[in-house]
């Protein structure tokens, strides 16, 4: 069997530069703001898998000269005048170039054993061994230079400065700049890996020079200054620890000493810890959300960087399959679901007759949907919304006095924009008819976040593989139905929820806050009158709610919502929810988080965004303690 | 290679080394046991303290509650292997150290707070004759932590018998795939547990560019930390280390049946690259590994140099195996072209509700330093080995 490409994880660091770069679907540099120097840092955040270490990775010196060497020839050409677009390459120049610093391993060893005003120090230390040692490795690769032995070729010289010069030593070579930084990484090490009394021999520093020295530097090859700038980028930043990551931003995000710095973190909702900067947002940094990037930018823009990823995907697998989407069938006219709804229909006629009973009003709006030659599915989906219609209208407070019958004008003009979609899903619901397939559903399920993607992918895509092997000749295009994915993503999303508790800290908890809040989302989605239509899919909390659940993460373990506040951060942690903060409804803010929409198959909710419902704190931890009280029969909130 | 030959002892070895070893002269024992719910807990020790009942004894058990949740079940068990091990160290010959896994920044680092616990180790070590690791109901990062730290002290790599310490140190534990399926591990943690002095430095930057090899000892329940360690470590190459002559024949099968969509279809895995282990001697996977480590050196020479990591997801004694490997390539490997670290995610709480009330297993005891790999010990041995090899030349 061919191998799943939708299962291999290369997009981040593992895959050569020549093939990353022939994958990176360069739609997803849209999302960073154009004027991307305008200030000198930016911070990026996302759930993981988000695709904030690939967005870094094209920035690096490897695969840019990829695209530059190959920028006239396809997919390359996009990708280059994308960086074009950004002014950080100019045809066949690199106008900047990224060193990457990935924060995940060894900082987070200097700890409490050491006192603070040392560890800080041993930590920027650490820093500045890295950036000087990755700086040098970029500069060779952007310059087709062997590294080490490349280095005697490249000179240096500096700028003067008004700043104290640091621990890092201005009038090195290349060479011994090399030793020096290796050096200052293994005696950092040593340290790390005592225990015990603190060695008397510790690089420490007062600050992280290496960014001032990557401004004050400037590089010259056989007699050529290196134009390029230096953008300095920490990946996985949440995977520091609490007064490591405040200290970075704190002297870095406003540094404006001339590199650029980047930042590469998590999503926080909660997030205890200060970043104690006077930076100013859009002045001194830019910040990019990728979820809440991809889910405002232009209508199928994420569409289209996805569905590119996916068909890279499948090129890879060489099996004569070609664009993923159009192997999805992205309808249900099949005739036995057709058939199973027309039977139904009746049934669903004489509902609203009933509902509608001992009242004219609704007339037309009847007479309309019984002549209706539609298909047995739109006529099911029209009976429905006239239910729901009606339901609300006989719910006002106020009747109206006229006795006219309502015209099918009336009918459209209170139909809002989200009762088609609460329809459709209340008949897929009742009649047990698939709802999840076709390609912008399977994308919408993956919650703007590409490994979410790929792993929905990986599992329609063993469907779409047995289909080209088993079909016989000439039995038409491969399609995978509708019923088949709508199962096969059920069941993937299942599995996901039974997964939880073994999955990380705090996954009983989560398992049991997602459970209550997907009934609870359930349950208003599906009342009669469809009042959060399309479909109610999160919940959302106050600013004083929010502040509390902060304050909670500070106090530890002795406040009583610490545990809410760690189990609800670990859910954004693992994308179980997706966060919309600042969102402004009523005159009021609030962050609302969605739940994941793979959850959406799995509690029977809407794929869209949906609406949500405020939920106290109290009632929160009740349910992340599986307790759902409920008053006359419903799930309470408050 | 330093174990080899080797000293392992199981069933009814067990039983007899140790009363020979009890017998041969006057011991001090030390042994180091997990204050645990595992069932195993009593097993090794009960047993050496049977062949030799008026030995020296002391115990040092490790409550490790604080930083291990547990279920009601394995609460109650935890209880019951106290009361034991009360009973067999009595007076004060039972000292209990607890565990804090977590900082002061609210940081987990088991493996450091273990070797926090025993940075006393040098005060009393000379007190025994003999240090007994019990790892039946130890937790692999503390094990391997303990281990470590006491080879590192107890072994010369520079001496002509680098392991011929004037201390014994043997590893024991009661193996049983059973009850290891049985206790449930929940709550994985996402991120690579650090693991003192042991642990690979991936971001090392004079290693860098070196391609990593990747060991993953498999087992069936280990998807979740698999896929963990491998977008942590990002390896060029994996040789997989399948478990075999297991009790239960078909658990190769199986292994790879559950697994085959990661080790096949994610990362291409050439089956050819599949090491197999003896499940219950951590002597043979220790061998196979510094063969095959030695072999990719030699091939990845024109790379700059190799990284091997190992990840011990599978039964105690193959865990023994790979820590042995990583010990001695770590202490006497080429330092300018090879790193050689351990890669582990844990589980934060372990259920217990499974296992049955009187479990089977095997003991198991290896002695991985002392007086058998003294001069005169390896001298004796030589001299067998050329006596036996004249006598075949003269038939």
């Amino acid at each position: 069997m061919a191998r799943n490409a939708f299962a291999i994880r290369t997009s981040e660091t593992s895959s050569p530069d020549e093939i990353f770069s022939r994958y990176f679907a360069p739609e997803v540099l849209s999302i960073l703001p154009q004027d991307l120097f305008a200030t000198s840092a930016l911070v990026l955040r996302s759930a993981p898998g988000g695709g904030k270490t690939s967005l870094l990775r094209i920035f690096t010196p490897g695969p840019l000269i990829q695209v530059i060497r190959n920028r006239h020839l396809s997919p390359h050409d996009e990708i280059h005048r994308s960086l074009a677009q950004l002014g950080v390459v100019d045809e066949a120049t690199a106008l900047a170039f990224g060193i990457l610093v990935p924060c995940a391993s060894g900082y987070a060893e200097i700890g409490p054993q050491l006192e603070e005003r040392t560890s800080r120090a041993l930590f920027r230390a650490l820093v500045n061994a890295r950036i000087i040692l990755r700086s040098l490795r970029a500069l060779c690769t952007l310059h087709d230079l062997d590294y080490p032995n490349g280095l005697g070729t490249i000179t240096c010289e500096y700028a003067a400065s008004l700043f104290d010069e640091g621990p890092i030593p201005r009038n090195a070579d290349l060479g011994a700049l090399r030793a020096w930084a290796e050096d200052v990484e293994s005696r950092c090490f040593a340290q790390l890996d005592a225990v015990g009394n603190t060695s008397v021999d510790l690089p420490l520093h007062m600050q992280f020079d290496a960014v001032l020295w990557l401004s004050q530097v400037s590089f010259v090859i056989h007699g050529r200054t290196v134009a390029a700038k230096p953008i300095v980028m920490f990946d996985d930043v949440h995977r520091l620890r609490p007064w490591q990551r405040t200290l970075l931003y704190s002297e870095l995000l406003d540094h404006r000493q001339g590199a650029s710095v980047w930042f590469a973190e998590r999503t926080y909702v909660i997030n205890p810890s200060e970043l104690l900067t006077g930076a100013i947002p859009r002045r001194d940094y830019e910040e990019v959300r990728m979820e809440q990037a991809w889910s405002t930018a232009k209508s199928k823009q994420y569409l289209n960087f996805v569905t590119s990823i996916a068909n890279r995907r499948m090129a890879q697998m060489r099996t004569d399959l070609e664009s993923f989407g159009d192997y999805l069938s992205n309808t249900v006219t099949d005739y036995a679901t057709q058939d199973k709804i027309a039977k139904a229909l009746p049934e669903m006629e004489q509902r609203v007759r009933d509902l509608a009973s001992g009242s004219g009003l609704f007339d037309e709006w009847i007479s309309s949907a019984a002549s209706s030659t539609a298909e047995p599915f739109e006529k099911a989906i029209e009976w429905t919304r006239i239910g729901i219609l009606i339901t609300r209208e006989k719910q006002k407070v106020q009747a109206s006095l006229d006795l006219a019958p309502l015209s099918d004008d009336d009918l459209e003009a209170r139909t809002g924009s989200g009762v088609p979609a609460a329809a459709e899903r209340f008949v897929c619901h009742r009649h047990d008819v698939p709802y999840f397939y076709g390609i912008e559903r399977v994308v919408r399920l993956s919650s703007y976040n590409v490994e979410e993607f790929l792993q929905i992918c990986a599992v329609l895509y063993d469907h779409i593989y047995a289909q080209k092997i088993t079909r016989s000749r000439g039995s038409g295009p491969v399609s995978v139905s509708a019923k088949i994915q709508n199962d096969a993503l059920t069941k993937l999303a299942e599995k996901r929820f039974k997964e939880l508790p073994r999955l990380f800290a705090l996954g009983p908890q989560a398992q049991r806050l997602i459970e209550s809040i997907g009934l609870m989302c359930r349950e208003k989605t599906y009342e009669p009158n469809a009042p959060y239509a399309p479909g109610v899919t999160g919940i959302a909390l106050s600013t004083q709610d929010r502040e509390a659940l902060v304050q909670a993460g500070r106090d530890g373990p002795g406040n009583p919502y610490f545990e809410l506040a760690s189990t609800i951060s670990s859910c954004v942690a693992q994308n179980l929810f997706e966060v919309r903060d600042n969102h402004k409804q009523d005159n009021k803010t609030w962050v609302v988080l969605y739940l994941n929409r793979l959850f959406c198959a799995q509690f029977d909710l809407v794929y869209h965004v949906g609406g949500w419902q405020r939920v106290s704190l109290r009632r929160l931890q009740d349910w992340s303690r599986g307790v759902v009280p409920r008053a006359n029969e419903k799930i309470t909130l408050v | 290679m330093w174990w080899d030959p080797y000293n392992l002892y199981r069933s009814d070895q067990f039983s007899a080394f140790w009363r020979k070893h009890l017998e041969d002269r006057e011991r001090r024992l030390l042994f180091i046991v997990g204050a645990g719910f595992d069932p195993r807990v009593m097993g090794p020790a009960k047993e050496i303290i049977a062949c030799g009942p008026d030995a020296t004894r002391k115990c040092l058990a490790i409550d490790m509650s604080e930083g291990y949740g547990t279920d009601t079940a394995a609460s109650k068990l935890g209880k019951k292997n106290l009361t034991g091990l009360k009973t067999l160290f009595p007076d004060d010959r039972l000292e209990v150290r607890e565990l804090v896994t977590t900082d002061t920044d609210g940081i987990r680092d088991v493996s450091r707070s273990a070797a926090v616990l025993f940075a006393d180790f040098e005060t009393w070590i000379s007190d025994y004759t003999d240090i007994i690791v019990d790892i039946s109901a130890l937790p692999r990062l503390v094990y391997l932590t303990l281990l470590n730290t006491l080879l590192t002290h107890l072994v010369k790599p520079g001496s002509e018998t680098p392991l011929g310490s004037a201390i014994n140190l043997h590893v024991v534990y009661a193996e049983s795939a059973v009850i290891d399926s049985a206790i449930a591990k929940f709550e994985i943690d996402t991120d690579l547990a650090p693991i003192q002095s042991l642990g690979i430095r991936l971001d090392e930057e004079a290693s860098l560019g070196w391609p990593v090899v990747w060991f993953p000892v498999l087992a069936e329940d280990v998807l979740e930390q698999l896929t963990r360690i491998g977008e942590r470590t990002n390896p060029d190459e994996i040789c997989p280390v399948l478990p075999i002559q297991s009790a239960d024949a078909r658990r190769g099968d199986n292994i790879i049946n559950a697994l085959g969509e990661f080790l096949f279809d994610r990362y291409d895995v050439d089956i050819r690259d599949i090491l197999r282990a003896t499940e219950w001697n951590p002597f043979q996977l220790y061998r196979s590994l510094m063969q095959t480590m030695a072999r990719y050196e030699d091939s990845l020479k024109l790379a700059g140099g190799a990284k091997f990591v190992l990840s011990p997801l599978s039964s105690k004694g193959l865990s023994i195996g790979c820590l042995l490997a990583a010990f001695e390539k770590r202490a006497i490997g080429n330092r300018a072209a090879v790193r050689v670290g351990m890669a582990h995610v844990e589980s934060r709480r372990y259920e217990a509700a499974k296992i049955q009330s009187n479990p089977q297993y095997q003991l198991i005891s290896a002695w991985v330093a002392g007086e058998c790999y003294s001069v005169t010990a390896h001298k004796k041995q030589t001299e067998e080995a050329q006596q036996s090899l004249v006598g075949a030349d003269a038939k």
